[in-house]
């Protein structure tokens, strides 16, 4: 059995940095955590005083991979402020923008960011000498979502149609039905995608946690939803303050959240196991294939669940679109006048539960603003993993053991480490 | 125009963190101009790759960046496309989370890879905030001046 003190060094290729330090004497975890480092982010600093009608654009350029989410609940926030319900059509070309991002945002962490690992090469660059196939399909399905972006969302990063209220310009019904063609074309580039990662093994863990979503009794919860606890059941949207409840940590530069327990997941194992039911029987069959049962106490299965929701989200896609050619897409022209208000949007975004709190003024300028991210929430039930993880695989070699952890992070699918794969290791006791 | 002569210009970076933002800031001043139908520009924001898809069918890509080199505030380093691939082993030569030697890279494997040539502006503050740093707003003319130089010299080029 090892004694080892392990610091995983900033993870590289990201604007902020995170790290692992665990140290073991004689089997015993003496110390461990995860440390956010990055500069605190002040986004809510930056609303102040900006007016409703251009904070989305704002906070939609907080994350690169996230800007739909970051937009939409932004505007769901400013919408709840003003009391104004979005039409019928507004709320479905909102999911497709949604779906659009979370195929996109699945495909590049199971392909480029998680795949890797399983090959033992350094990047995704390292899979290319004898799996260049994959790395080019991952392409293609990560290219498709994003032409889907930007059919709908007006382009392919930060989209620029979401506003309050509607959409400025709608997609053509032929284009959607175009690219409702392009999606039955990419099958088999789907079930290739399934192919491969039933060939992949996913590391044994098991811990039960506290599972935290946004539900919805008429659909899988994407866009909209109460908030559902595993452990104790739901509130609406308004209350998330009753559910979540952040915390600082000396040394993180983040804030970590929890809420029944002393930590919580959220993402895509998270909306697994609190909406099974209600995903689409061809996402299900896949979960099936994959080995993936319901309900799952495996966070590396985290990447599992994320193909299960790509396979879910290209069905809703293909429903949505359907409904929305099925009539004529009406340009709708709203301009909400400001007024005193306050509004909080949550919105699943593809790394968990995002909540965005607004309080306006009469002249619709912000006055107080909250957002909670995903892998803030995350961050506490990992070191909970970690601690679980690390006693049972210290019997293992030094460079499998770095693995594991690096692995179970890197499920999680960190945002400090949204376009990441390397971590910097390094043994301090050598 | 056919694709042959499709010149694609990327400003990148994050918009709310002072000069890091640059990219987009010279973007959005470029929109000014009336420019040659075969040259389309975009806010590449931190898209990561998803700028590869901004890239197919481009006979030249020039990705406007901040670039620490240690050199005064509103300094150009232009890296014509024979020089880019010698940055990639290069760390820390984009100052923001898009890993544009990583965009780079990935274009080569896709085999649709044109000519990539990078135009970095030596930042001054990097900090949260939505606008530029005196000096590298003072330096904006400049920025556009050395784009509209290199679309220039590049488009007669390819009309040779």
């Amino acid at each position: 059995m090892h004694d080892f003190h392990v610091g995983i060094e900033h993870i590289t290729r990201v604007e902020g940095h995170g790290n692992i330090i665990i140290d073991v004497k004689e089997g015993k975890i003496r110390e461990l955590r995860m440390d956010i480092v990055e500069s605190p982010r002040f986004f809510e600093a930056m609303a102040l005083g900006r007016s409703y009608k251009e904070v989305a654009h704002i906070t939609s350029r907080i994350c690169g991979i996230c800007a739909v989410t970051h937009t939409t609940t932004s505007i769901k926030a400013i919408e709840a402020a003003l009391g104004f319900e979005p039409s019928a059509q507004t709320i479905k070309l909102r999911k497709l923008l949604l779906n659009a991002e979370f195929i996109q945002s699945h495909i590049l962490h199971v392909y480029f960011l998680t795949a890797p690992d399983f090959f033992r090469v350094g990047s995704v660059f390292g899979m290319v000498k004898d799996n260049k196939e994959v790395v080019l399909r991952g392409m293609r399905l990560k290219t498709l979502a994003n032409e889907l972006c930007a059919l709908v969302g007006g382009r392919h990063v930060h989209p620029i149609t979401l506003k309050i209220g509607c959409f400025s310009k709608n997609p053509e019904s032929k284009d959607l039905a175009e690219f409702k063609k392009k999606i039955e074309d990419a099958w088999p580039d789907i079930e290739e995608t399934v192919k491969f990662f039933k060939s992949l093994k996913t590391p044994e863990f098991e811990r039960d946690t506290e599972y935290i979503s946004l539900t919805n009794p008429e659909e899988y919860a994407l866009y909209d939803g109460n908030i559902k606890s595993s452990d104790n059941g739901e509130v609406v949207p308004t209350d998330y303050l009753d559910k979540v409840k952040e915390y600082m940590v000396a040394s993180s530069t983040s804030k970590h959240a929890k809420a029944n327990r002393d930590s919580y997941m959220v993402g895509a194992l998270a909306r697994f196991n609190n909406n099974y039911d209600q995903l689409h029987p061809k996402a299900k069959e896949v979960a099936g294939e994959l080995g993936l049962r319901h309900p799952c106490y495996n966070s590396y299965m985290n990447n599992i669940a994320q193909v299960v929701e790509t396979v879910h989200c290209f069905e809703d896609s293909i429903r949505l679109i359907d409904d929305l050619i099925s009539g004529d897409l009406k340009d709708e022209k709203i301009e909400l006048l400001p007024k005193a208000g306050h509004g909080i949007g949550a919105t699943e975004a593809p790394r968990g539960t995002l909540y965005h709190e607004h309080k306006l003024d009469d002249n619709g300028k912000i006055t107080y603003a909250n957002y909670i991210i995903p892998t803030g929430q995350n961050l506490a039930n990992i070191e909970n993993d970690l601690r679980t993880l690390v006693p049972d695989i210290l019997h293992k070699e030094k460079d499998d053991i770095i693995l594991d952890i690096e692995m179970l992070v890197r499920a999680y699918d960190p945002c400090i480490s949204c376009a990441t794969h390397l971590m910097k290791v390094k043994f301090v006791n050598e | 125009m056919n694709d042959n002569n499709r010149i694609v210009v990327i400003g990148i970076g994050n918009l709310l963190l002072m000069d890091e933002g640059i990219g987009v800031h010279t973007i959005n001043e470029l929109e000014k101009y009336d420019l040659p139908r075969n040259i389309e520009i975009y806010d590449g924001g931190t898209g990561g790759f998803k700028l590869i898809d901004l890239m197919h069918g481009a006979v030249r890509v020039i990705f406007i960046d901040a670039v620490g080199a240690g050199k005064a505030p509103g300094t150009i380093t232009t890296f014509r496309s024979e020089d880019v691939r010698s940055l990639y082993h290069k760390k820390k030569y984009s100052l923001h989370d898009t890993d544009l030697m990583e965009v780079i890279k990935m274009t080569e494997l896709l085999e649709v890879s044109p000519k990539i040539e990078i135009v970095g502006i030596q930042p001054k503050t990097i900090n949260y905030g939505t606008t530029l740093s005196k000096e590298l707003t003072d330096s904006m003319p400049d920025i556009i001046n050395t784009v509209l130089r290199r679309i220039e010299e590049v488009c007669s080029t390819l009309s040779v």
